[in-house]
């Protein structure tokens, strides 16, 4: 696991990673603030923040996403697996590449409208206070595209990793 | 054409695929052949955010995660010791508590077993046998979703459009109840066996309460804050997250500063695993309501009865089987929209629904061949998977009972509600 046998795959995966992360904290310390900025508004000034649950709301969809791709990098997106827990490793290690190839298709399909969709939003004149709206929105294409990348790495990662276990084996025999 | 998309689907997520690449991949397969854009997803996936009450999840999540990685585990279980620990079965019993505690918190039982398993498995196993300590453990990993402020509450509460604080106070008695009848079949199994207890201590006790008295009033002042209505719900979990990084890191120095970057990772994988499923599931929903599916379902059900009684069993089967296969969260995001409208038809209240799918989805966890909490102590504990299989069958038994009176007693989820006026009249 840790870093001496990193390879440039683990590296970028990681560091993406890390700036994935960083907003993350950077949201949570948002959300926490504005709440209880509300709550002394609210009882100290009897007023309130016309945009805050504008801006709530979006945070939690960057949340998502960013969560997601987190996920993503680390592969612990929520799956049934039944089928997993109880087939021997080598049988999964085949499927698990379908498996990952077939995922990939299927986000890069959802990115792709995600940027159609952000091309409507884009028409739009909303606003959260005075940020337009549709930056709002552009986690949505992107945080596919980084769940795409961190796929791409995994799948990298793995190769390169059998070539490792290779190398090693043959170095035993040798 | 179906078939062959369907049975591959089911081939996909059997072998791991990731669940919202699943759903996502059947709602782009469903609108193509529908011939609806695709985009129409997105907009699906952004309704997610129309939701303001969806945001407490990442901070309760959070919050939990923080009192995970502190040393609240040991206080707690230092505290239900000194409290129950004099009476027959008073450890077992310590375990159940401490669990359910956590899991109100954490959410996801995998997290319970995990973060306590270690702990409290010494303990257990100085009193009783191998089987007897796995099958609590890994039983105990998730009673405590039915107490507030649990996750899944909030997420049926979010999917099934009832009230939080109704949900909220509805499971409350139920959790009980699945406690109090394992805590009563631990005594009475230690009274058999004549196990030690140790001597009740009040100063001890005292101690050890007020070593843990941060988080133990903590689940009072969520309900408080939820009762008095002087902070808002979205609030209440701001100030959630504070208070325990004040208990956590300024009072007991059990967790540093430096160390909450990796707790919002950790935390936040699982928030975002959840939320990209609810919003893709909210675009395959609106699909197969196009489609009719729940009108279908629901004709398909009225066909083969017409009794709630049935409907009710048909319908803790049918949960019994999702919860083996699938975790908590998908679970309730996937199946709920597909039950509404069958409770409906069957005078079942929604609130009442909710807790039977719960308490339902905690019981698949634990069920073979393949309930998830079963290969997390199998991996935890590195014991067989069989050995489990046979360690929590008697404790399954014990759950189902509890489950019995939870389906077909409804004022046990419905009568606290009611009376604090968070729902309105009972259906008849």
């Amino acid at each position: 696991m840790e870093s001496s046998h990193k390879n440039s795959f683990q590296r970028i995966n990681s560091y993406l990673g890390k700036i994935e992360n960083g907003l993350l904290c950077v949201i949570i310390a948002t959300m926490i603030g504005l709440a209880v900025l509300e709550i002394v508004l609210r009882y100290g000034f009897k007023t309130s923040l016309l945009w805050k649950h504008l801006l709530l709301q979006n945070l939690t969809l960057w949340m998502c996403f960013l969560g997601a791709a987190l996920a993503s990098s680390e592969r612990r997106h929520i799956s049934i697996d039944a089928l997993n827990r109880i087939l021997p490793a080598n049988v999964t290690r085949y499927t698990g590449y379908i498996i990952d190839v077939l995922s990939l298709i299927v986000i890069g399909i959802l990115a792709y409208f995600g940027f159609d969709f952000l091309m409507e939003q884009q028409k739009s004149p909303a606003t959260i206070g005075i940020i337009p709206m549709w930056w709002a929105k552009t986690i949505i294409p992107f945080g596919f595209v980084l769940m795409g990348i961190h796929l791409i790495l995994q799948i990298c990662i793995n190769l390169t990793d059998k070539e490792q276990l290779k190398e090693d084996v043959e170095g035993d025999q040798e | 054409m179906g078939y062959i998309i369907g049975i591959g689907l089911v081939g996909f997520a059997l072998l791991g695929g990731a669940l919202f690449v699943l759903l996502g991949g059947a709602a782009i397969v469903g609108y193509a052949m529908a011939g609806e854009p695709i985009s129409t997803i997105l907009i699906d996936i952004n309704r997610l955010t129309k939701n303001s009450t969806i945001l407490i999840i990442p901070l309760f999540t959070f919050a939990g995660y923080i009192i995970a990685e502190g040393k609240a585990p040991q206080r707690l279980v230092a505290f239900a010791r000194a409290s129950v620990g004099w009476l027959p079965g008073g450890i077992a019993v310590v375990v159940l508590i401490t669990c359910a505690f956590f899991t109100t918190f954490t959410g996801a039982s995998g997290v319970t077993i995990i973060a306590l398993g270690g702990l409290v498995y010494p303990i257990l196993r100085q009193t009783y046998s191998e089987r007897f300590s796995l099958g609590l453990i890994t039983a105990s990993g998730s009673i405590g979703l039915l107490f507030p402020p649990s996750i899944p509450l909030i997420l049926y509460a979010i999917i099934a459009q009832v009230p939080i604080d109704s949900m909220f106070f509805a499971g409350i008695i139920p959790g009980i109840i699945i406690l109090g009848i394992l805590s009563f079949y631990c005594s009475g199994w230690s009274v058999l066996k004549r196990t030690e207890t140790t001597p009740f201590d009040f100063s001890v006790f005292l101690r050890t309460f007020w070593d843990a008295k941060w988080e133990l009033i903590l689940p009072f002042l969520v309900l408080g804050g939820i009762l008095t209505g002087v902070v808002t719900l979205d609030e209440i979990a701001a100030l959630t997250v504070i208070y325990v990084c004040v208990v956590e890191i300024c009072i007991h120095r059990s967790i540093s500063i430096k160390t909450l970057p990796r707790i919002v990772k950790d935390s936040m994988v699982l928030v975002g695993a959840i939320l990209i499923i609810l919003g893709i599931a909210l675009a395959l929903t609106n699909y197969l309501i196009t489609l009719d599916v729940p009108t279908i379902v629901l004709d398909w059900i009225e066909s083969m009865t017409d009794s709630r009684v049935v409907t009710l069993i048909g319908l803790n089967i049918f949960l019994l089987i999702v919860g083996c296969m699938m975790d908590i969260f998908s679970a309730i995001i996937i199946v709920v929209p597909l039950l509404l409208p069958i409770a409906d038809q069957f005078g079942i209240d929604k609130v009442h629904l909710g807790i039977i799918v719960l308490t339902n989805l905690e019981i698949g966890y634990l069920t073979p061949p393949v309930g998830m909490n079963l290969f997390i102590s199998s991996m935890k504990f590195d014991r067989s998977v069989v050995l489990l299989y046979r360690s929590v069958i008697l404790f399954i038994g014990l759950l189902l009972i509890a489950l019995i009176l939870v389906t077909y007693i409804p004022d046990l989820s419905l009568w606290l509600p009611r009376v604090l006026g968070k729902i309105s009249e009972p259906l008849l």
